[in-house]
């Protein structure tokens, strides 16, 4: 279309003007002339106008018109003449009048280099025709007919469906995004749940610590009470607790060899000896798992160790003390082991790869609360002994120790089992002389009270003075 | 001058309480001693060269140290659990300066700032622990009467 012709047009339609000009009565029409016909008629007025010819035109025949900007037409066109706020809800109204999408030919849009080109077509709507609006009517399509208002909504407008995609977009992204934040959660939740364990585990052997506590100034009250010296009222908090839970085998043939020893270092008499109770009598919880202890072992123990030297010295030892022995070399194979198999004790070194000593034993911890986990390190500091007493170990034995050193603690630590002592053995303490001589009467002392954590700051001084003498001559 | 009892108890390398532990544990089984002996020089030839590539590293991280430092407290270990005292103490050192701890007032480490202050440190260690590990085997060997 030349702009010669538009300006024809323009010229003819003039007359016509702004005013509406009144349509004849439509009587079969289903939906209300006003807005019915009215929408066609706009439109066919501002064809005719022709105001907007670079955005809304005539097609050259004059049986079609064409939108050739659509962001035009909507944001000029539209506002001034219909109701419809986007574009999208015009050409539903279109489709209502059976208006029809034109495919653009190849020669249109070389004509006007543009894409977003739409034309419609009615058969009744065209240039210079305005009698034959009245036959374009709006599609009988709602509510008289039951069967076609079905069909209808079984259909989605492009527009509807637009909407529905975008909410889609949204929900789908807000699922994600939930799910993420569940996935979060859970994994803090798990963090939290490793963390409460070894709280628990840690607040468990801090009470045991104190009824320890309670139970070692008890013993020194009634001890002092016996020499004479007047003591106010303790009121110690499991104080009641001591007297039930005896040492069922305080006299097992195994002690009574080292008893003779012990009397020298003892400042509490006989008979209170026989009642100090064990702090390893932890009420016994629900266990599935299986001993393996085998027939004729003293003790079955689980040794957790990265270093051979160390192993096959260790294994040795305990062999000849009459236990059995289970060797893995890292924490996270004895945190499986213990999981299924139950042992009398466990001796764990410190510094091993994969998993280290101390965090295996807070994981152990969260399931067996009693097995006794013997420590093994050369670390002399401080911090760390305690640091491992608060992961759950049960006791420290100092590297690099003697046989004598490992008998000790196994002999405070069994459970009912006897071990063998070879009495002829040049490291019994009785024949014992020598440099190793303290220790060993330290940790006696410490047996026969039985109080681990007296028997720990008993370690650590030794440790630690030791630390200090050796600094000196280094 | 052969090597008895009377040389290894004088000996500053070898703790003889815990070497004579050792030594009784042939009484059960004969060949336990020398042949643990055996494991921990197997052991300690690996560890030894493997801090000596680490000390050679151009321009060590602190990952190296680290490495260097847990090297040093594994054979420390081993060392202890024999009784060499000697390579015990040194590779404590060795475990310390990697961590760029001056545990035993050294006068360079106390200085140490770099990498590099530390890895010198360290290499001093592994000087005098290797000198001691050869003495200690040697000593051992003619103990043993057995080349080790």
């Amino acid at each position: 279309m030349s702009l010669e012709d538009m300006a024809d047009f323009k010229l003819e339609t003039e007359p016509f003007g702004v005013s509406e000009v009144p349509s004849p009565p439509t009587k079969d029409v289903s939906v209300p002339k006003s807005s019915g016909t009215d929408f066609v008629k706009k439109l066919f007025q501002m064809l005719e106008e022709n105001s907007y010819s670079d955005i809304v035109r005539w097609s050259d025949t004059g049986d079609s018109f064409i939108i050739a900007d659509t962001n035009e037409f909507t944001k000029q066109v539209l506002p001034k003449h219909f109701k419809h706020s986007n574009f999208a809800s015009f050409v539903r109204q279109l489709n209502k009048y059976d208006f029809h999408k034109v495919k653009i030919s190849n020669e249109l849009k070389q004509r006007y280099s543009i894409e977003n080109v739409w034309e419609f077509k009615h058969p009744e709507f065209q240039r210079n025709n305005r009698d034959a609006l009245e036959n374009i009517k709006r599609k009988v399509t709602t509510k008289k007919d039951g069967d076609v208002s079905n069909a209808s909504s079984n259909t989605v407008s492009i527009s509807q469906f637009r909407n529905l995609q975008d909410n889609f977009g949204f929900l789908e992204k807000q699922n994600q995004s939930l799910t993420e934040t569940v996935q979060k959660l859970h994994d803090d939740l798990n963090i939290l749940n490793t963390k409460y364990n070894t709280m628990v585990s840690s607040f468990l052997t801090s009470k045991s610590i104190n009824e320890s506590y309670s139970r070692s100034i008890s013993i020194i009250a009634k001890s002092l009470s016996q020499i004479g010296v007047d003591l106010p009222p303790l009121n110690l908090p499991f104080a009641d607790q001591q007297s039930q839970t005896q040492n069922p085998h305080a006299n097992g043939p195994v002690q009574t060899s080292v008893e003779p020893a012990q009397d020298s270092h003892q400042f509490i008499s006989p008979p209170e000896a026989s009642k100090v109770p064990q702090p390893q009598q932890q009420q016994p919880q629900q266990d599935n798992r299986i001993v393996r202890r085998p027939p004729g072992s003293g003790m079955h123990v689980l040794l957790v160790e990265d270093d051979d030297v160390c192993i096959q010295l260790c294994s040795k030892f305990l062999m000849k003390y009459g236990c059995t022995v289970e060797v893995v070399t890292d924490g996270l194979a004895a945190i499986n082991v213990l999981e299924k198999v139950k042992f009398d004790l466990v001796l764990m070194d410190i510094v091993m790869p994969n998993l280290d000593g101390a965090s295996a034993t807070s994981v152990i911890r969260s399931f067996d609360m009693d097995t006794p986990i013997i420590a093994m390190t050369g670390n002399y500091q401080h911090q760390d002994l305690v640091t491992y007493l608060n992961h759950g170990m049960t006791d420290i034995l100092a590297k690099p120790f003697t046989k004598h050193d490992l008998y000790m603690i196994l002999e405070k630590h069994q459970i009912d089992k006897k071990l063998i002592y070879p009495v002829s053995d040049p490291f019994n303490p009785m024949n014992k002389t020598g440099n190793s001589q303290e220790t060993p009467g330290q940790q006696q002392v410490v047996g026969s009270m039985s109080l681990e954590n007296d028997s720990l700051q008993q370690k650590l001084d030794s440790e630690f003075q030791n630390s200090l003498k050796r600094q000196k001559l280094a | 001058m052969s090597v008895t009892q009377e040389t290894l108890e004088n000996s500053e390398l070898i703790n003889w309480t815990i070497f004579q532990e050792l030594l009784l544990m042939d009484e059960d089984e004969e060949g336990f001693a020398v042949s643990l002996v055996k494991t921990f020089v197997e052991q300690a030839t690996g560890i030894f060269q493997e801090i000596l590539d680490l000390l050679n590293v151009s321009s060590p991280s602190d990952d190296d140290l680290k490495r260097i430092s847990s090297l040093g407290h594994y054979l420390k270990g081993s060392a202890a659990a024999l009784g060499l005292q000697v390579v015990q103490q040194e590779c404590e050192r060795i475990q310390n300066y990697g961590n760029k701890i001056n545990f035993d007032d050294y006068e360079p480490a106390a200085t140490a700032k770099s990498s590099s202050d530390w890895v010198e440190c360290i290499r001093s260690a592994y000087t005098n622990a290797l000198e001691g590990y050869e003495k200690s085997k040697k000593l051992l060997s003619e103990f043993f009467d057995e080349e080790l």
